[in-house]
């Protein structure tokens, strides 16, 4: 070809290279958004990770036993959801939702979950008839098997009893140990605490303003009800490892019975995420007059059985602080009451 | 370049050919760019294989649980267990469409998400008549792609305990997962 032979050459070739020109610069500017759409779509991410969570969680299902796995997420940034035996990911905003089916079981209780964004990592554990999603894999060694008390106890009716001690009634006005008045803030909480299932009555009285009582007890009180639990802020100085204790009713008819509430809430304590300072366990047999030494001044019927929740020590400082998160003791004790593990 | 009208012409002509050459190279570009993009990932035989060994392992399937202890033995078996456990209960995807089986221990079968095994059936049956030659060409195609099933196999032996001993029998899968 000969090029610019003329001028009308000139204007016929130039016009035909300028036509090639624009077709091929409209070209690379749609195939580089190609690219880069290609390269900011995460579909691929999310069904890797919506799959590989949902084939975890069957072996974990499947596993005859206890099992703790944790899953990172080092550079996805995706909302993570596990919801109706699906585990879902998503963008932040909740938009290109990818998913994938796992199979629950329903031997287990499972709970739907919702993570932050973005997610570090996702625990998921099987312990006992319970498959929990996020929960905090802190070590758990100690904790009791309740299975070995028999069927879980889910008393309907409690009398909480916060006693100062043995010989004192109620707290003193003046000159309170404030971490003695956090124990009695916990029985404020769960009397302010709309459990449908679990109806709360105290030895305290309730004050006009709606919250307890924390320095007089009722004199005489014999409600209905189908357990007493006492709470115990320990006093005793102590280099133990940091125990959720409960003391048990070693003559009572119904020990067994007993000794599962009492092992359900202190495994509800152990295994709370936010208490961290208890690392121990203590399930301790006691005669009945141990356990009923808190509350032997008032009139509490025999057959009710009693359990002695000791929910910290007062004289060692990490436990102390924490007698003062009374919400987040107060729900372990709530799912403690009502566990099936 | 070719003086003249029939010189434009052919000129047109080349240009044109020139252009869809372009064309075609661009095209074959694109789609040769779009082919390394993967946004499906195949797990057919994990996901056949994970109901598998669950089935194997789980104390609410086939493994059978000490009576006083409740501990399991895993890769043991007997018809009581095998019948006892609702495996559509406690290997609960929620949605029918994800996997189905027929299991067999020695000679006992159950059918694991019945409604969609059921279902399922003719597609998988239909390939039988494929590899025999008796489908035509739009026939064959409906077995292939989404909407189709792929049929995973898997025969392995467990121990089955009759009450007095243990014995090894056939433990056998037919898994239908659905190509979607």
């Amino acid at each position: 070809m000969r090029l610019f032979g003329s001028k009308r050459g000139i204007m016929e070739d130039l016009s035909v290279y300028l036509i090639q020109l624009v077709f091929i610069l409209g070209y690379t500017v749609v195939i580089f958004a190609f690219i880069s759409g290609a390269l900011k779509n995460t579909t691929f991410e999310k069904a890797y990770i919506t799959r590989d969570l949902a084939f975890i969680t069957d072996a974990i299902l499947a596993s005859p036993g206890n099992v703790f796995y944790e899953y990172n997420f080092s550079d996805y940034n995706f909302l993570m959801e596990f919801s109706n035996s699906r585990v879902i990911a998503s963008d932040k905003d909740g938009k290109n939702v990818i998913y994938y089916s796992y199979a629950s079981d329903s031997n287990y209780i499972t709970k739907n979950f919702s993570s932050e964004f973005p997610p570090k990592s996702i625990n998921l554990a099987k312990e006992g008839n319970v498959f929990r999603i996020n929960k905090t894999l802190k070590p758990n060694l100690n904790a009791p098997d309740c299975s070995a008390y028999g069927a879980p106890v889910n008393p309907k009716k409690i009398l909480i009893d916060i006693p100062h001690d043995s010989a004192n009634p109620g707290y003193k006005i003046e000159s309170e140990n404030t971490e003695l008045l956090s124990v009695c803030r916990i029985g404020n909480y769960l009397l302010h605490s709309k459990n449908p299932n679990i109806e709360f009555s105290f030895t305290h009285p309730v004050n006009p303003d709606g919250n307890l009582n924390c320095y007089q007890r009722n004199p005489v009180f014999m409600p209905q009800v189908d357990y007493v639990v006492v709470f115990h802020g320990g006093a005793l100085m102590s280099y133990e490892l940091s125990p959720a204790k409960a003391y048990v009713q070693r003559d009572s008819a119904k020990e067994k019975e007993n000794s599962r509430l009492a092992c359900q809430l202190v495994n509800s304590i152990l295994s709370s995420e936010k208490l961290e300072q208890f690392t121990g366990s203590a399930l301790i047999s006691a005669d009945s007059s141990l356990s009923n030494t808190h509350i032997q001044m008032d009139k509490i019927d025999p057959a009710i059985s009693t359990i002695v929740l000791e929910i910290g020590n007062i004289y060692v400082p990490r436990e102390k602080n924490q007698l003062f998160s009374e919400a987040i003791i107060g729900e372990s004790i709530i799912e403690g009451l009502s566990s099936n593990d | 370049m070719i003086k003249g009208k029939k010189g434009d012409a052919f000129e047109v002509v080349i240009w044109l050919v020139r252009y869809i050459f372009i064309i075609i190279v661009l095209f074959v570009m694109w789609f040769f760019i779009d082919a390394f993009i993967l946004n499906s990932i195949d797990t057919k035989e994990v996901e056949a294989h994970v109901f598998i060994q669950r089935t194997i392992y789980s104390k609410h399937a086939l493994a059978m649980p000490n009576y006083y202890t409740q501990r399991i033995y895993p890769g043991v078996s007997n018809a009581l267990q095998f019948y006892s456990q609702d495996f559509d209960k406690s290997i609960d995807y929620l949605w029918d469409d994800q996997l189905a089986a027929n299991i067999t221990l020695k000679d006992y079968s159950k059918l694991y998400n019945e409604h969609s095994y059921n279902n399922w059936l003719p597609l998988v049956e239909y390939r039988y008549m494929k590899e025999l030659g008796l489908l035509d060409l739009e026939e064959e195609k409906r077995l292939e792609g989404a909407g189709a099933i792929t049929e995973i196999n898997f025969n392995t032996t467990m121990l089955y305990y009759d009450g007095i001993k243990n014995s090894v029998v056939p433990l056998r899968y037919r898994v239908f997962v659905p190509n979607s």
